[in-house]
């Protein structure tokens, strides 16, 4: 167990090595130039000096690889930068906002869960009825509707017409619980319905399989309530591809966030990652990237060791 | 005396020193009234909250004199003071500095400072700090938009903690005016002046989450009275069409920016808008003057007769802006404005002769590069010359992209871009001399450079008495419509919508929204 948890870290870091060098030219290679960005066209007679002082500010002077080597050696120091534009640095930056992101995507995996799991055992209980149908098509609306479309009806519908939650803003959980679960309920909705569609269709699939298993017919034979088969048989089995598909959700909520907290004015990381894209802030850029690469490996490396312990014979398969 | 008429007389002397003091020529320097005196709030207790509205973009940073974005002008006197500034009749008047004089040919200026000021942080404010912030602005290295209007001064010398010396290069009667935007910053801790915003203003930062929110509340310290808030926050919201939602929905009490097409639906429940008196900013479109086929003057000219003005002002902007037809950078409704100028009238038979003349064959491609998710109105204007243009046989790609791509196809001048117009906004000062300077060699991205322009617009702020400069400013203005280095469409300025509750907050001609002495009710 111990080797395959060592060879699924190893080839994790060095997977976030990879993807901190495509970062970091993938941001040198689009259109735009923080230095111009941070002029902001209205501030007139520049001279060759003014832009060259602040490229030297900015460190943008030096050569890309050394402008790398440096990037990396102040991460491995636990100096991520500042922000080009703020000032701030860019670890200040995150903390100021990862709460507001973490409670939009522990919500919105509630939400998704809440819904999935019920919906996905209602179906397996009563398939091809009614009911299987329109949580079929649930799922499959939920996954074809672009994110800020469900935000913008959300708003109108529940914000604005009915005046029922607020449409933006987040207030720090810990300042006033009731206030932050209100303003973060609507954007965790519109985030949690595609995340319900995903695990829905994953754990459907997963169900309609094992309904045709031996255990499955043996557990029936023994007499057991449909109700009592699908809970306690079907739905444990049926998890394995849903916990694996764990990446994919986290992926989902990763990009999903972006969209999200731009649409409801959510100061979270995702409106920070895209204010760094438009204003071609490099260093906050790069280690929101990193940062979200990050947390795609992990969950991935920890579905994989979790499924180790799960199913025995990924561990026998990965030692021989 | 009855209790009426002695009412009316000191109603009548009241009026008579406020007119006095506004009217006294700035370069004989002038001291404060005693309502200058308490300048900033004139509140005795702060009350209430207000929830003010920025779409698109965010507060980046706070330091004031390397300020990129108009959308946080509000917080230039919030959080700073000058040591002049604007009252609301764009008059110059006292705000850090009690009186000023120059020498008689307009090349030294002292200015005596209030010493009742201190910084948010407690530190008194002295002359010392207005020379490290004027000597700071005038670096090279600092990216300051203020120097442009102050570039000419020479030294700045403490004479004492109270008094300055002011040395220009060459005579202008305007450095008051050109000392409005130089904001008195605390430069003794410039590293983090961006985050801290630390000035001598009413209000001081409580929270600041950059490009998000941004909460300010009063400063202790503050000179001028009571700031009249307890609470100002600053709100990023994702595009117009949510800023809208939002301030119907009751979430936010001030918009900036609003497009004119929303401002009909806006226009019930108590909501009015502020009216700046005068105009100076305006929407243009940029050429490149040295690359084809826009170096030829005649194509130039062609497109400015392409242009259809007033259709544009219909459609983009609800009828609220004023045409430019002279094509002057200085607004048609300014006392400024030279009525001379003979008018681009909408004239398409003529467009097409003098893009002929200049060799632009049919079918050539125009690009037209505008900013995506913001100025929507940039994109009505284009497909109105979109489809004018196909009628003479030319074509207009219009191309949108985010902040950082737009500015950099044509930012900071200097740069090539044939055939291609880009959308822009000025946001002029309400001084004809320093709204020119936009159209000035080194200044304005069309790279255009007239000598006798040039030399106009070194002479202009030189010029003491109004009818002379006046006559500068018509010459200047003749020069620029007749060579257009820029296509000037219409006068307009940011509109801002306001819930009722709010009263005292206004907006100046260069579009800067003013919440110094703002209040809220109920």
């Amino acid at each position: 167990m111990f080797k395959y948890v060592l060879r699924h870290v190893v080839s994790s870091v060095g997977l976030l090595f990879l993807s901190s060098i495509l970062i970091f030219l993938l941001m040198r290679v689009i259109p735009g130039d923080p230095t111009i960005t941070k002029l902001g066209g209205t501030i007139k007679e520049v001279d060759v000096e003014t832009l060259a002082s602040i490229r030297r500010q900015l460190g943008l002077d030096k050569s890309i690889p050394e402008q790398y080597v440096s990037w990396i050696a102040g991460i491995a120091h636990g100096d991520f930068g500042s922000s080009y534009f703020s000032q701030f640095p860019v670890t200040t930056l995150i903390e100021q906002r990862v709460g507001a992101t973490l409670e939009l995507a522990i919500m919105a995996m509630l939400i998704g869960i809440l819904i999935a799991v019920p919906a996905s055992v209602a179906g397996a209980i009563w398939p091809n009825r009614f009911l299987d149908w329109a949580l079929s098509g649930f799922a499959a609306v939920g996954i074809a509707i672009p994110t800020f479309v469900i935000g913008i009806v959300l708003i109108i519908v529940l914000g604005v017409e009915l005046n029922l939650l607020p449409t933006q803003g987040h207030v720090s959980f810990l300042k006033d619980p009731v206030t932050s679960v209100r303003t973060a309920l609507l954007p965790s909705i519109t985030l949690g319905i595609g995340v319900a569609a995903t695990i829905m269709r994953i754990l459907r699939a997963s169900l309609m399989e094992i309904a045709s298993a031996s255990f499955v017919r043996t557990a029936k034979g023994k007499g057991l309530l449909r109700r009592q088969v699908v809970v306690r048989h079907e739905l444990p089995n049926a998890s394995i591809p849903a916990i694996t598909a764990a990446g994919i959700i986290v992926a989902h909520l990763v990009g999903g966030a972006v969209i999200v907290e731009y649409v409801f004015a959510r100061p979270g990381l995702g409106s920070l990652l895209v204010d760094s894209v438009f204003q071609r802030d490099y260093g906050v850029l790069q280690a929101l990237v990193l940062l979200a690469a990050a947390a795609f490996i992990v969950t991935s490396l920890l579905v994989d060791v979790l499924l180790g312990f799960v199913d025995p014979r990924l561990r026998t398969e990965t030692s021989s | 005396m009855s209790v009426t008429k002695k009412v009316l007389v000191v109603a009548l002397l009241a009026l008579f020193a406020t007119t006095a003091a506004a009217t006294l020529p700035s370069a004989a320097g002038s001291a404060p009234t005693a309502a200058q005196r308490v300048a900033a709030t004139g509140c005795t207790s702060s009350k209430g909250s207000i929830m003010y509205g920025i779409a698109g973009a965010g507060v980046s940073q706070l330091d004031p004199n390397t300020i990129n974005f108009a959308g946080q002008a509000p917080l230039q006197t919030l959080l700073y003071n000058g040591l002049t500034r604007y009252d609301r009749n764009m008059d110059v008047v006292p705000d850090l500095a009690t009186s000023w004089s120059s020498s008689a040919d307009l090349k030294t200026w002292w200015f005596n400072l209030r010493k009742d000021v201190k910084y948010s942080s407690g530190r008194q404010f002295t002359a010392d700090d207005v020379r490290a912030n004027i000597l700071r602005v005038l670096d090279p290295k600092v990216p300051s938009q203020q120097r442009a209007n102050a570039k000419d001064i020479r030294s700045v010398r403490a004479l004492n903690p109270y008094r300055l010396r002011i040395k220009l290069g060459s005579p202008s009667a305007l450095l008051p005016n050109a000392l409005v935007d130089i904001k008195m910053s605390d430069t003794s801790d410039v590293a983090n002046l961006a985050k801290s915003g630390t000035g001598t203003g009413p209000y001081k930062v409580s929270d600041f989450v950059p490009n998000q929110s941004l909460t300010l509340v009063p400063n202790p310290f503050h000179f001028g009275g009571k700031a009249c808030l307890q609470k100002i926050q600053f709100v990023r919201e994702p595009d117009p069409t949510a800023m809208v939602t939002d301030f119907r929905a009751g979430n936010l009490d001030m918009i900036w920016q609003v497009r004119p097409t929303d401002v009909a639906a806006l226009q019930s429940g108590g909501t009015y808008f502020l009216q700046p008196k005068g105009v100076s900013g305006a929407h243009v479109w940029e050429l490149d003057t040295t690359s084809p086929p826009f170096d030829d003057v005649r194509a130039r000219q062609a497109l400015s007769y392409a242009i259809d003005r007033v259709t544009m002002n219909k459609a983009a902007f609800s009828g609220l802006a004023t045409p430019s037809l002279g094509n002057s950078l200085i607004s048609a409704t300014s006392s400024a404005y030279n009525k001379k100028l003979k008018p681009y009238t909408f004239n398409l038979a003529k467009a097409k002769q003098l893009f002929d003349a200049a060799g632009v064959k049919p079918g050539t491609t125009f690009t037209f590069w505008a900013l995506a998710g913001r100025r929507d109105e940039w994109i009505t204007m284009a497909q109105i010359l979109q489809q004018d243009l196909e009628k003479i046989g030319l074509n207009l790609s219009i191309q949108r992209s985010d902040v950082s791509t737009w500015l950099s196809k044509f930012f900071p001048a200097g740069k090539k871009y044939p055939n291609t117009i880009i959308g822009n906004y000025f946001s002029m000062p309400p001084n004809p001399t320093f709204a020119m300077k936009q159209g000035q060699f080194g200044s304005c991205e069309c790279n255009w450079k007239n000598n006798t322009f040039e030399l106009w617009a070194a002479k202009a702020p030189g010029v003491k008495d109004l009818t002379e400069r006046q006559k500068v400013y018509d010459t200047m203005q003749q020069i620029f419509s007749a060579y257009a280095p820029v296509m000037v469409i219409a006068h307009q300025t940011n509109i801002v919508a306001v819930q009722k509750r709010v009263s005292n907050a206004w907006e100046d001609a260069q579009g800067n929204v003013h919440l110094e002495e703002a209040k809220v009710s109920g």
